[in-house]
């Protein structure tokens, strides 16, 4: 029996060494990423990124006023006709000049008035010293003296009828400023973001960020950033599919609308506040077909186009 | 006849335990420097092959390992994807970058930006919590040894914290990746998390990972796209074998191989030479058996069993130790990547036994050369 000892404690130190070396050995095998990247369906294909955006594209709603706003009539994602009101500007300073512009219309009025029955007085008193003068009772220098008058007195009149449209027209442009604090919708289109509110200063002039972001979502458009190297090979009208980020499962076929004619650089979209150069782009315009996605403007997606020929060696 | 070569060893009890302990020792001196060499060597490739997710790897045309960084244009990636035959491609972001613990241990980290859509190149195993936690905002899962550096001698969970660069992320969990070889925490977060710490550097893409589609061949994708110019395709095999080839040219497992070949020179001399010893010790008996009409045939076959008895037990004994040993080292989790690769097992003791073929045969020319009178010495 001891002669086998030392044979079974080498098969036993064999197979725990061939049992931890086999244990040991790393494991590979083919895995699937959590939610696999999107997949062209096409055999030639462009894969490019694109950016969802409203088909009038997005208008920044600026102000030609500066001034706090009193009333936002607008509330976020609403629908709003061409000219309903978005939101009003403080008016109170607007509304007291244009108090003294109605005085004033109203004290010109009243000297226009004056003048009139200036002049009818005149008229009558040479009227009445002509008939005086046949009979010789007042000189002739007097009548000539009242006709000047009458002259006079006939052109206060058109001043004071001139300072009556002056008036007329100083209240009215104050109006028109009254009504140029009410700021209107260009167009039909829905509130895409609302960065005014009332008691917040409202600047004229270019801004970067918009007071009232405004765009048609129906149809949704995405606008394609298509590598300068493989715009050759992109064709309008070709069949085109965008992938929803995080689900690529989820596409919509795209139509080609048009290509934006002028070719940009383009910005990484990081999300970065400094968006940065990277190579230069042309841009196309698709439609997204399907509407029971869940899309909003301003979202990524990830697209291939069907493409004609084959890449080729470029840098 | 055998039976007798076997009596013969075994009554010559402490050459036969000399040899047994000299195999043993060679052998799990050459395996367990084998083990070290080859997982070190892994260890630089251990990044490429845990993304299992693909099967291509696409970079900066002068990249040859995994460490080595050369940012990417966005725009590359479109490009990879355009090539037809391509399944998918996802982006892969590595920064390094300097983070501390809430105990305000401070360490080089290497940040793995996975991309955010489909996390392709997650780790697969995990050790604690779900590896997809990472697409909550500011969070990483970290590797054990990297949890071992921030957080020494804690139990691995999850909820801790590491500020990099004046922000905070939250450990959602600890992943069971392979070591890397650079010894620094591995995080591994989403690429958007990830980008905001690349302070300064334009680009947000240091790798492609690619999936080659069913029916394409991986090599021949990765000519396709290596002719777009920029841009270099190697399948995952390649890309780890190029990045082994880079450390291992660089001297250190030059170290190893010397210390794997006086393992072996050693342990074969010292069996060998025991072995002659043992030999010329029973000349007599063995060249009674010449006189008792033995043929050297059958000399020769019993110095092949014996040689091989030896070895054998040897070996066995050897690889036990070794085993032994490496699963103790692999309890470490800086050295929990410590394998031995089972050709290297199989290898070395062959290699062994070839070596000690030779002191076998002047044994066996030895025996040959008897007189049977030698009997009479």
């Amino acid at each position: 029996m001891k002669q086998y000892l030392l044979p079974v404690l080498a098969a036993g130190a064999a197979l725990f060494a061939t049992v931890s070396v086999v244990r040991t050995q790393p494991v590979r095998e083919v895995t699937e990423p959590v939610s696999p990247p999107p997949a062209s369906s096409f055999t030639d294909t462009v894969a490019a990124v694109g950016l969802i955006e409203a088909s009038t594209e997005h208008i920044s709603v600026g102000t030609p006023l500066s001034g706090v706003v009193t009333e936002v009539l607008v509330t976020l994602n609403q629908s709003v006709r061409a000219g309903t009101p978005l939101f009003r500007l403080d008016t109170r300073a607007l509304q007291a000049s244009l108090a003294v512009h109605e005085s004033q219309l109203t004290a010109a009025r009243a000297r226009q008035a004056t003048a009139q029955c200036q002049v009818e007085d005149l008229n009558d008193r040479l009227e009445r010293s002509l008939k005086l003068r046949s009979s010789t009772v007042i000189s002739e220098d007097e009548v000539i003296r009242t006709r000047f008058a009458l002259k006079v007195s006939q052109a206060r009149v058109v001043e004071a009828q001139a300072e009556v449209a002056v008036a007329e027209a100083s209240a009215a442009s104050v109006r028109t400023e009254i009504a140029r604090s009410t700021i209107l919708a260009p167009m039909d289109a829905t509130v895409l973001q609302l960065k005014i509110r009332p008691g917040e200063f409202a600047a004229a002039g270019a801004s970067t960020a918009p007071l009232i972001l405004l765009g048609n979502l129906s149809p949704l458009h995405l606008r394609v950033d298509i590598d300068e190297h493989e715009a050759w090979r992109v064709q309008p009208g070709t069949r085109a599919k965008g992938h929803v980020r995080g689900n690529a499962d989820l596409a919509s076929p795209l139509s080609f609308v048009r290509f934006e004619p002028f070719v940009i650089p383009k910005r990484s979209l990081t999300g970065d506040s400094i968006e940065r150069v990277d190579t230069r782009v042309l841009q196309a315009i698709y439609r997204l077909d399907r509407t029971d996605l869940r899309l909003y403007a301003g979202q990524q997606m990830d697209v291939f186009i069907e493409a004609s020929g084959t890449p080729t060696a470029s840098r | 006849m055998n039976w007798v070569g076997l009596q013969m060893l075994r009554n010559d009890r402490a050459k036969f335990a000399a040899m047994i302990v000299a195999v043993s020792l060679a052998v799990f001196l050459m395996q367990n420097q084998a083990a070290i060499l080859a997982t070190m060597l892994s260890m630089t490739a251990a990044q490429i092959r845990d993304v299992q997710d693909a099967d291509l790897w696409v970079t900066e045309p002068d990249v040859e390992c995994f460490d080595q960084v050369k940012p990417m244009r966005d725009i590359q990636l479109l490009r990879v994807r355009g090539v037809a035959g391509i399944a998918w491609a996802a982006p892969l972001l590595k920064i390094d970058a300097i983070g501390r613990s809430e105990g305000g241990r401070l360490n080089t980290v290497t940040l793995l930006g996975i991309d955010d859509a489909s996390l392709a190149g997650l780790p697969q195993k995990m050790r604690v919590g779900r590896a997809d936690a990472i697409r909550e905002l500011d969070t990483a899962i970290i590797d054990p040894g990297g949890h071992e550096l921030f957080f020494p001698g804690e139990p691995f969970r999850a909820g801790r914290s590491v500020r990099i660069r004046n922000r905070r992320l939250r450990i959602v969990g600890v992943s069971d990746i392979a070591a890397p070889f650079t010894g620094l925490p591995m995080l591994h977060t989403s690429r958007s998390t990830a980008a905001a710490f690349n302070l300064g550097e334009q680009h947000m893409t240091s790798f492609i990972l690619a999936r080659s589609a069913p029916g394409s061949r991986p090599e021949a994708l990765c000519q396709k796209i290596n002719t777009l110019g920029g841009l270099r395709a190697r399948t995952t095999e390649q890309f780890a074998a190029d990045a082994m080839w880079f450390y291992g040219s660089q001297g250190v497992p030059m170290l190893f191989m010397v210390t794997i070949t006086i393992g072996l020179i050693v342990g074969a001399a010292i069996t060998g030479q025991t072995f002659l010893m043992f030999i010329k010790e029973n000349a007599r008996p063995i060249s009674m058996l010449k006189v008792v009409g033995t043929t050297d045939r059958q000399l020769g076959t019993m110095i092949l069993l014996q040689g091989a008895v030896v070895l054998a037990l040897g070996s066995c004994f050897g690889s036990g130790i070794a085993a032994a040993v490496c699963n103790v080292i692999r309890t470490q989790p800086f050295l929990r990547s410590l394998y031995l690769p089972w050709e290297i097992a199989l290898g070395t003791c062959f290699a062994l036994a070839s070596v000690t073929g030779i002191a076998l045969y002047a044994s066996f020319r030895h025996v040959r050369g008897l007189e049977p009178a030698a009997v009479f010495r």
